[in-house]
């Protein structure tokens, strides 16, 4: 059987069953409402009696006229007699006994016999004893009427008899109507009965599974690890499992029932509100990592939380929120965010520190290139004089006079002691790169060194105009003398060599805040902003060095030695044609006594 | 027009209560409407309640035994007179019942007013041509 058929089974069997019940119940209480009334008997039904009554009362009329003709009565009890069998003449003769007199056939007879009363009336009157002439008119007038009522007396018999038995077969045949309609009404009571039975025990067994059921989302909701949170159409709190309660430290008993809001405050911050609401208007939410401050905690808790609709068929009938503590994961990923920062600082770091060693190794090539090209060029001319100075002694041997051997001998030497001077400064730079250089700073009167150097290079060159300005007295630097003095002949040889032969040199000593300052300057072709500091680099020689004898380290030898004292060396700004060193070394703490010696300019 | 026997305290003749017209008007008058088994409509009597009459002769008994002019006797029991007003009229529809139709004197029961009373068994109560009660 299908299940459609099955369905209609269920609902109409009961309900044909239902109206058959109440139609049979209802035909059985007319039944026996109409057995009732008939059961009901009227005075006037018993006509019979009416009849019999009336015969004794014609007849006792009758016997009374007799015995008063007689003399054994008086009038009196004539006249009783006679109002009696009156009174039954108009009983006869009223409503409803009338109508059955008709119905019987007697109706014409009892208004013929009417006529007769008064003419009776008058005879009964009159009547006097030994009158007995007057009898045979008065039950003259008396027969028609006994004679009519005993006929009367049997018809009303049989009717009433009729009628009797069509009553009581009208009466058994609805009463076997009404057994039969009871157990009609028996069956139905059985059939819905058993049917009221089997529905009583598919509810039960429906009941039990739905018992279950619920049991077992219950668990499900209360196991869940997340917190599970539903709400109404109000915004009251409809199921808050134990997830939740740990979650928001808020036990069950507490929540269900309240406004949400009420039960904790994470769920009235404005956008949680929002997407109850959204979720109540039908549209599902999810909002990560929403800080929560549990009471007694100070440091936030991070949850995650996905409000849904509740749907009863089409009508949403409230929201469920689930909520579920991500505060680990969101620190655990906080800190894998650190940990990437700090690897990629390391990286940075070590990014920048090989950076810095391919810089160095790229200055370490570019030293032994420069190297490379100062050697080759400052080396090889003194190698080319010596080697064509004694080309020339082997070629001309024997035509050479002892000055010439001398000339060229001393040439060829000069070269030499240029080469030595070269290497000499070579192995001063390695010394001053291995550190084997040793600093003893004292308090020095810079301006009396800068006089020295320029003596002596005055004697060196002295077809050079040196300018010289020692400042004021006893500007006291300290500093190692021996240095200074190297790094001053560095400067003052540089301004020389790359100055015009006729232009002049000066050199100024002057006190600069906390420094005292040694600026050397000549005359000279511009540097080009390039290589202003790569002039400070060791072995670098600067474009307008060519053709000029050097290695190359006398700048960087000079610089090196100023850091070493605490102090500097710079290539100022200079105007116009004028090439500026400035030394500066820390001024001596203790003022020395002020030298008497002064030099002027020498010549 | 009226013999009361038996169970009965106040008498005027021999052990008996006799009453005519007059005295027996002078018992509280009642009027009752009711239909009967007899006629059709509803009709008017007057008269004066049976329960009245019993009191005024000081009866005692249970039962009444009412007796009419054609000896027709009926026993009702006195406790009928105390749960219905129970009427014995001398007029009907205002006038004096008279010998030649149910008076002089007829017992009627308020059959309207109570349901119960529609029935055969009461219906033979209605004693007319009322002459004599006898109180057992």
């Amino acid at each position: 059987m299908t299940r459609p058929v099955r369905a209609l089974i269920g609902i109409a069997l009961p309900i044909l069953t239902i109206v058959m019940f109440a139609v049979l119940l209802a035909f059985s209480l007319l039944r026996l409402s109409t057995i009732e009334r008939d059961m009901r008997i009227e005075a006037t039904q018993n006509m019979l009696w009416v009849v019999s009554r009336s015969h004794v009362a014609s007849l006792q009329l009758s016997e009374t006229a007799a015995r008063r003709v007689l003399g054994e009565i008086d009038q009196e009890t004539l006249d009783l007699h006679h109002q009696l069998f009156l009174s039954r003449v108009a009983l006869l003769n009223d409503g409803p006994q009338r109508r059955k007199m008709q119905a019987l056939g007697f109706g014409q007879m009892l208004d013929d016999f009417q006529l007769d009363l008064p003419e009776l009336a008058v005879l009964l009157t009159r009547l006097e004893p030994g009158a007995e002439a007057d009898l045979p008119a008065i039950n003259a007038l008396l027969d028609p009427f006994v004679a009519m009522l005993t006929p009367a007396s049997n018809k009303a018999m049989v009717a009433e008899w009729d009628e009797l038995g069509d009553k009581l077969d009208t009466s058994r045949r609805e009463v076997w109507q009404i057994i039969i309609s009871i157990i009609g009404i028996s069956l139905a009571g059985g059939v819905l009965s058993i049917h009221f039975l089997l529905t009583i025990r598919n509810a039960r067994r429906r009941a039990r599974l739905l018992d279950k059921e619920r049991a077992f989302s219950q668990l499900l909701i209360g196991s869940s690890g997340e917190g599970i949170v539903a709400v109404d159409r109000n915004r009251h709190c409809t199921v808050w499992n134990g997830a939740a309660e740990q979650l928001f430290g808020v036990p069950t008993s507490k929540a269900i029932g309240e406004g949400i809001g009420a039960v904790s405050g994470f769920f009235q911050i404005d956008r949680i509100e929002q997407a109850i609401d959204q979720a109540l208007a039908g549209v599902a939410a999810i909002l990560p990592d929403q800080p929560f401050f549990p009471p007694q905690a100070d440091a936030p808790h991070y949850l995650d939380l996905r409000c849904f609709s509740l749907r009863d068929g089409t009508e949403i009938i409230g929201a469920i929120l689930l909520v579920s503590d991500e505060t680990e994961r969101y620190a655990a990923q906080r800190q894998s965010m650190e940990h990437r920062e700090q690897l990629e600082e390391l990286v940075q770091a070590r990014t920048r520190e090989l950076d810095a060693a391919l810089q160095r190794e790229r200055a370490t090539a570019e030293l032994y290139r420069h190297f490379g090209t100062m050697i080759s060029h400052q080396f090889r001319t003194p190698l080319a004089i010596v080697d064509s100075a004694l080309q020339r002694l082997m070629r001309r041997s024997e035509k050479l006079s002892a000055a010439e051997v001398l000339d060229r001998g001393g040439k060829a030497r000069q070269a030499i002691a240029r080469l030595i001077g070269l290497v000499e400064s070579t192995l001063d730079a390695a010394r001053l790169d291995a550190g084997q250089i040793e600093i003893r700073s004292e308090d020095c009167d810079l301006g009396q060194l800068a006089m020295e150097v320029c003596t002596r290079q005055n004697e060196t060159t002295p077809l050079r105009h040196i300018l010289l300005d020692t400042g004021p007295p006893g500007l006291m630097a300290r500093c190692d003398g021996v240095h200074v003095e190297n790094i001053l002949v560095i400067l003052l040889t540089n301004a020389v060599k790359y100055s015009p032969p006729d232009s002049p040199i000066s050199v100024t000593v002057h006190r600069d805040g906390q420094a005292i300052a040694c600026k050397v300057s000549n005359r000279g072709a511009s540097i080009c902003p390039d290589e202003r500091e790569a002039l400070f680099d060791r072995y670098y020689r600067g474009h307008n060095a060519e053709g000029r004898p050097g290695i190359g380290i006398g700048l960087y030898m000079a610089r090196s030695l100023a850091h070493m004292q605490g102090g500097d060396l710079q290539l100022t700004d200079h105007a116009d044609d004028q090439i500026c060193f400035v030394l500066t070394l820390p001024r001596a703490v203790k003022r020395a006594e002020p030298t008497p010696i002064r030099l002027g300019e020498t010549a | 027009m009226l013999e009361v026997h038996g169970a009965i305290t106040h008498t005027n003749r021999d052990g008996a209560a006799l009453f005519d017209r007059a005295m027996l008007q002078a018992l509280p008058v009642m009027t009752l409407e009711t239909s009967t088994a007899v006629t059709d409509g509803i009709r008017r009597f007057d008269g004066f309640l049976m329960r009245d009459l019993l009191a005024h002769v000081g009866a005692t008994g249970a039962t009444v035994t009412a007796t009419a002019l054609n000896d027709y006797a009926v026993a009702i029991a006195a406790d009928d007179f105390e749960r219905f007003d129970v009427l014995v009229a001398y007029a009907y529809e205002g006038a004096p019942l008279q010998v030649s139709d149910k008076g002089p004197l007829w017992i009627v029961y308020p059959r309207d007013q109570h349901a119960e009373l529609q029935d055969i068994r009461y219906d033979y109560r209605w004693v007319w041509q009322l002459t004599r009660l006898d109180i057992q």
